[in-house]
């Protein structure tokens, strides 16, 4: 690649990238003569080149460890992702560079050129590895920084140059290695500040010294620290339980399953990749010590919800990742596959909360997304947007501030006045009143037999918009008083009388449907149409499957697939046999129990038909479910997010694609959903003193004196179902339980010419969103009919345009909207596909 | 129900030394036993009525992780939990009940199969321990009697 012009002339003179770089590198070094380590950010206890300056009379000494580096993805020159859990078990020199500056940089370059041949010639040298990253993603490519290491002479499999985002390398320098980057003194034209020293990091990822990049005495004391942390004993890795690293059934079920591929009767033939490092998303989910080294069976395993909303009036759609432990973030789409960080410019913070859901819903019908957030014991949120992406924190003048054990939150007009009510699950008293670190309340340790305890109820919540973005609760006055252990639930209409209705799932329990009664309460009616439920349901989703106009009832269900020790993701249609099931006592239900997910062919009249087994939806462990097209032939097709974590076995992501209305296909290997990117299905979950601080823990192994890494399964939570890149087909970004998301990237407008319609509701009389809305598009001579929910996954709902897959045809013939107000309306074709259209109420 | 089981109590007697020779063993039926089994720190307390055949008394037995049962008996087991919730299941004679911290359950069933059976343990959520992973060891009435002797032995 050429380098633009137009930065090549505002380019600074060689010498001042050099004199900039030396400048910040002797402020650094002022700051290391003060014990404050490689800059202000750094530690007290860092003060790495001082110790270093008596090395030659301590070194013996240990290296001092400084501080663990912020767990990181991008790309490297070959383009593949290469991120910190790549590197365990490596010690590793760290510096950053960019190709357009010829000084500081190749002065680095041509060090660390140096340090790669002397290094090389050592013992240890398989275990070493040299990073590059560079401060100018923008113009250094992959291509680019291949081109560069080749001209260094770079050793590729030791010596690897990365790029990705420019806020994300940024912020990994000035987080995550405490080095500094900056802007240059205004009228230098020179693009990019950064520091000349290179980090040495360990095997375990921690920081362990900084060094002059540019001096021989730098690379002396960095060459024989790389031998000390080499000589340094490798804290073990212990997985936990065993299989979790490879698990032996995994390679079987993939070819099994390609075995099938000629057989699927949808077209399959595209694939997802995993494209997190290039989108710049830098989150990284953080989880409560219950679901780690504390390790309690409670509810804080379901994690968190990822809806998306166009937050900023920008016409894209943008990301809201919600977080146990660490920042809740919310991310910017700019278009192309890419993200930056928009969560300190919006004001989104949930300030230390512990969160759980979150839903985008225009509460004021002033045509933005506003957001709610539930948490776990911490007060629940509601943010009003200004339209372009501003979030002011309103809960008290709201009246939403609960603060319970809250789950999913959905957004839905039940009394039609054209203002969105809201309900909030909650799901019960899991919790003791004794904290935590991060201020987490500890869980019961039987939380999972607190359906069996009255007193740990905790009744759901219906909240009525009064206006002016002020609610009440009338929970009582509307008879919705419902006490099962609410994880989400899906409100539509069922009875086609205008008034939405709701249904909700029970983790630990009977699900209920609620009818609602034309907006002045609701009859609990669940057996009289489902007479059947899943014991253990985590997601639910009503979608027309089989395009007969009729919505159909999807359930995931969990705790048929846990409670046996003989079932597993190698078996994952089998059904566990009824004497296996928690016994009745234990469900305190009476009602006839559907095992594994649940499947309601809506047959018409209020008749409802299980039919999971006959159209094979039926998978292993799952959480919530995302329904979309994502084929674009006009059935809808589902993502199913499964998997555990510690400390369970690995359990997959599911794909189903759609086999015309009549069955669901199993499709996640064949779409390169799973195995997941690298086929990495464990990562570090926590660490332990077992010499120490944890000695005696169950999890360390008997001969471990020092620090060890408990390994476990990587697994997903929530998930999205969106085009992200507006490239016309849809893509899916997860949320995944304590590990960086997934943004799996669909390649389908690339492999063959797609055909669909984006229809963006504008109420008027109705809610301004139109949520509730049912919106039917015909084209070719078929109809699809799919109701605006905001439904999109576990604990989320969006606000975003319907998307209708097309199949063949190029047009649509008419778009029929019933609106929650009762209007009908139709706007007639033709209407070019491949386009979003608004249809505004009239 | 305990009432039935004095017949538990006649194996207290135990035989004099300078006894000329040992009375055969007493392997009248025990029509019916009641257990406790109590999850403690991912394991199995069980727990049998002594000699005066009351559940709750001093002279209760105690023994972990395996039960021990004689063959023909009408058992229940009452189970519980000190700390988490277990699923406590014995495949061979169907059994599959939960153990939960101040909610009691009853399995009840017949052993009416000699032999070793697996008695299957585990948390909710999470792999099981080996010590909730045991063994039903059902033999007829005088090996019972035989073993329970052995348990309360000093």
């Amino acid at each position: 690649m050429i380098p633009p012009l137009s930065r090549l002339a505002a380019r600074a003179p060689i010498g001042l990238c050099l004199a900039l770089g030396l400048a910040l590198a002797l402020l650094a070094c002022d700051r290391d003569s003060s014990g404050r380590g490689p800059g202000a950010d750094a530690p007290k206890t860092a003060g790495g080149d001082q110790a270093r300056a008596q090395a030659p009379a301590q070194a013996a000494e240990p290296l001092p460890e400084m501080f663990p580096v912020t767990p990181f993805t991008f790309v490297d020159q070959a383009g593949a992702p290469l991120g910190l859990d790549e590197l365990r078990g490596k010690v590793w020199v760290a510096d950053f560079i960019f190709t357009l500056c010829p000084g500081m940089c190749k002065k680095l370059s041509a060090r660390m050129g140096q340090i790669q041949k002397s290094l090389a010639a050592k013992p240890g040298w398989e275990d070493v590895r040299l990073i590059s990253f560079s401060v100018d993603p923008d113009y250094d490519t992959p291509s680019v920084l291949a081109a560069y290491a080749k001209k260094q002479g770079a050793d590729e499999g030791h010596w690897r140059f990365l790029t990705g985002t420019r806020a994300a390398l940024w912020s990994f320098s000035q987080s995550g290695l405490k080095l500094a980057v900056g802007e240059p003194p205004a009228g230098h034209g020179e693009p990019i500040i950064h520091t000349s020293k290179m980090v040495l990091v360990d095997r375990d990822g921690r920081v362990r010294g900084y060094y002059d990049g540019l001096t021989d005495e730098g690379q002396a004391e960095l060459e024989r620290d790389v031998a000390r942390a080499l000589a340094e004993p490798r804290s073990p890795d212990v997985p936990f339980p065993a299989e979790v690293m490879s698990p032996p059934w995994l390679e079987g079920r993939i070819k099994a399953q390609w075995a099938t591929a000629d057989k699927i009767a949808a077209f399959h033939d595209f694939a997802f990749v995993d494209r997190l490092p290039e989108s710049g998303i830098t989150f990284r989910h953080g989880i409560v010590d219950d679901a780690g080294p504390n390790d309690k069976a409670s509810h804080y395993d379901h994690g968190n919800g990822v809806p998306v909303a166009d937050v900023d009036g920008d016409g894209r759609l943008d990301l809201v990742f919600v977080n146990q432990v660490g920042r809740t973030e919310l991310w910017r789409n700019v278009g192309g596959g890419r993200f930056e960080d928009l969560t300190e410019a919006s004001g989104l913070t949930l300030a230390g909360r512990i969160g759980s859901g979150a839903s985008f819903a225009d509460i004021d019908n002033d045509g933005d997304a506003d957001l709610f957030v539930t948490t776990l014991r911490g007060g629940n949120l509601l943010f009003e947007n200004d339209g372009k992406g501003k979030l002011t924190d309103i809960t008290e003048k709201a009246g939403l501030g609960y603060v319970g054990h809250s789950s999913g939150a959905i957004f839905f007009d039940f009394d039609r006045d054209g203002l969105l009510d809201l309900f909030v699950c909650n799901i019960g008293r899991f919790t003791t009143d004794l904290q935590g670190r991060n201020g987490y309340f500890i869980g019961f340790v039987d939380a999972f037999a607190g359906h069996l305890k009255p007193e740990r109820a905790e009744a759901s919540i219906l909240y009525k918009n009064m206006g002016g973005n002020v609610f009440r609760d009338v929970t009582v006055e509307q008879t919705l008083v419902e006490t099962g252990w609410n994880g989400d639930g899906n409100a539509v209409d069922l009875n086609d009388d205008g008034f939405p209705d709701l249904y909700l799932t029970s983790m630990q329990g009977e699900d209920a449907y609620y009818e609602n009664q034309g907006g002045k309460g609701f009859v609990k009616k669940t057996r009289e149409h489902f007479p059947r439920t899943s014991w253990g349901a985590m997601g639910v989703k009503f979608f027309d499957y089989n395009a007969d106009g009729l919505l159909d009832l999807f359930i995931t269900d969990m705790h048929t697939d846990m409670a046996p020790p003989g079932l597993g993701p190698d078996h994952e249609k089998d059904k566990i046999p009824a004497d296996q099931m928690y016994p009745a006592d234990f469900r305190a239900t009476d009602v006839e129990l559907v095992y594994g997910n649940g499947a309601w062919e809506n047959k018409g009249g209020g008749r409802f038909e299980e039919v999971s087994d006959k159209i094979n939806f039926e998978m292993y462990w799952p959480w919530g479910l995302s329904e979309g097209d994502l084929n674009a032939d006009g059935y809808p097709d589902v993502f199913i997010d499964g998997g555990m974590s510690y400390p369970f076995r690995y359990g997959m992501n599911t794909v189903f694609l759609n086999e015309g209305g009549k069955r669901f296909a199993d499709a996640e290997f064949i779409l390169g959903v799973e195995p997941r990117r690298g086929g990495r299905t464990a990562r570090p979950w926590f660490e332990l003193e077992c010499g120490g601080a944890d000695k005696g823990h169950q999890r360390c192994p008997a001969e471990a004196k020092g620090r060890v890494t408990i390994w476990s399964a990587r697994s997903t939570r929530s998930a999205v179902i969106f085009d992200l890149d507006d490239d016309g087909d849809l893509d899916i970004v997860t949320s995944e339980f304590n590990d960086a998301p997934q943004v799996l990237v669909s390649d389908l407008a690339d492999k063959k010419p797609i055909h669909f319609l984006k229809v963006r509701l504008v109420g008027v009389t109705s809610n301004r969103a139109g949520i509730g809305a049912r919106v039917t598009v015909k084209a070719g001579g078929q109809a699809r009919m799919q109701v605006n929910d905001g439904k999109s996954g576990y604990l989320s709902q969006s606000l975003m345009p319907l998307y209708f897959g097309l199949g063949d045809a190029e047009s649509v013939e008419a778009i029929e909207v019933l609106w929650p107000s009762g209007k009908r309306q139709t706007v007639k074709g033709p209407i070019a596909g491949n386009t979003t259209v608004d249809v505004k109420e009239e | 129900m305990n009432r039935l089981l004095l017949g538990l109590a006649l194996c207290a007697c135990e035989a004099p030394d300078e006894a000329p020779a040992r009375p055969p063993p007493d392997d009248t039926p025990i029509p019916a036993l009641t257990v406790e089994v109590t999850g403690r720190d991912y394991g199995w307390i069980v727990r049998y009525p002594g000699p005066d055949g009351v559940l709750g008394t001093p002279d209760d037995v105690t023994d972990r992780r395996d039960l021990h049962l004689p063959k023909g008996a009408r058992v229940t087991v009452r189970l519980s939990s000190e700390d988490y919730v277990y699923s406590f299941a014995v495949p061979r004679f169907r059994v599959r009940k939960m153990a939960v911290p101040d909610v009691p359950f009853e399995a009840r069933f017949v052993a009416n199969a000699e032999g070793t059976f697996d008695l299957l343990g585990d948390p909710m959520c999470g792999y099981s321990h080996d010590d909730l992973r045991g063994k039903v060891v059902v033999v007829p009435p005088a090996g019972f009697r035989a073993w329970m002797q052995t348990r309360r032995a000093p």
